[in-house]
């Protein structure tokens, strides 16, 4: 399998922001899309059956023609994302950057942006639909997948 | 280019300092905005440091001069010899991150690349901080590209030069 772009989700009005520039990230550099959601333990058919709940509602909001692979992961969030980043190898771990105006504003993409093994995209509340637009639009004119790309690595 | 050009289009836009991460956040901000058909933007902020009680008189203007001066060389050396000669390069002076966040609404950044620790007037106590300040401010993606990640993914190796 090809390295991915990882996109965190958690719950919350944020997911499908940072989902929409995963996806649209992913599209642009011919990459497969892995959702993960991280819940804190193992074992519990509540939890796990939730999070498969979140993650098919974010996959079935992906834009028309994209696709994702979905997966429940146990643990630390942070901690988490980082170990599926590197099981994965993935080229880009994509986070939501937790509430608008939280004191302690994305303290999981600070986590994981000092960690992870790749570059890790940190999407703000509200800055995520105007990038996914963008990138739907210059979908025709955008270059054929080419040798110089500063994340695929060939 | 200068900021006298009227830009036009969006834009990546990566915040560089002087270390060797800023080298692999401008590798990874040219790749992007190579794929996804965005301009370049090349920015450095020179740090204003915070007002000294016991300074009698700010920094003269001609310090700061020569500082955004040296910035806009350095910027300059850098695209150059990273083969991005089409990139634009602004330099600023102020708080990095707010100013940063700022250039990225002027230019019409679609995403904001930098690097997770800095070098020069940002180390020591401070690493990492602009990276954390920055994704509170942005209003759009920021993408933090971490300390180390070179020497695991070959990425310079991918990257090309015109």
């Amino acid at each position: 399998m090809s390295a991915p772009v990882i996109c965190g989700v958690d719950r919350g009005p944020e997911p499908f922001e940072a989902v929409a520039v995963a996806a649209a990230l992913a599209a642009a550099m011919d990459l497969r899309l892995v959702l993960v959601h991280v819940v804190p333990r193992a074992g519990d058919p509540v939890l796990d059956q939730l999070a498969e709940r979140l993650l098919g509602e974010l996959a079935r909001a992906l834009p028309h023609g994209a696709d994702a692979e979905l997966r429940v992961e146990h643990g630390h969030p942070a901690d988490a994302l980082v170990a599926s980043a590197r099981r994965l190898g993935a080229r880009l771990l994509v986070v939501g950057s937790h509430g608008p105006h939280a004191p302690r504003l994305g303290s999981v993409s600070a986590e994981v942006s000092r960690c992870a093994p790749c570059p890790v995209v940190v999407v703000p509340p509200g800055g995520g639909h105007d990038f996914a637009a963008a990138e739907a639009h210059c979908d025709a004119g955008r270059p054929p997948a080419a040798d110089h790309d500063g994340l695929v690595v060939r | 280019m200068t900021g006298q050009e009227q830009p036009t289009g969006a834009a990546v836009l990566c915040g560089v300092d002087g270390g060797p991460e800023a080298r692999l956040a401008l590798r990874v901000a040219a790749g992007l905005a190579r794929r996804l058909g965005l301009r370049l933007v090349v920015s450095h902020v020179v740090a204003l440091p915070p007002p000294e009680p016991r300074q009698a008189a700010p920094a003269p203007a001609s310090a700061v001069d020569a500082r955004l001066a040296a910035a806009d060389a350095f910027l300059r050396a850098l695209v150059a010899e990273e083969g991005l000669s089409g990139a634009r390069v602004r330099t600023a002076l102020g708080h990095p991150a707010e100013r940063l966040a700022d250039l990225a609404d002027e230019e019409g950044a679609q995403l904001i690349v930098v690097g997770s620790r800095g070098r020069g007037p940002f180390r020591a106590a401070f690493l990492g901080s602009v990276s954390n300040a920055l994704v509170g401010l942005a209003r759009c993606p920021v993408i933090v590209v971490p300390h180390g990640v070179a020497t695991a993914e070959p990425l310079a190796g991918a990257v090309g030069h015109g």
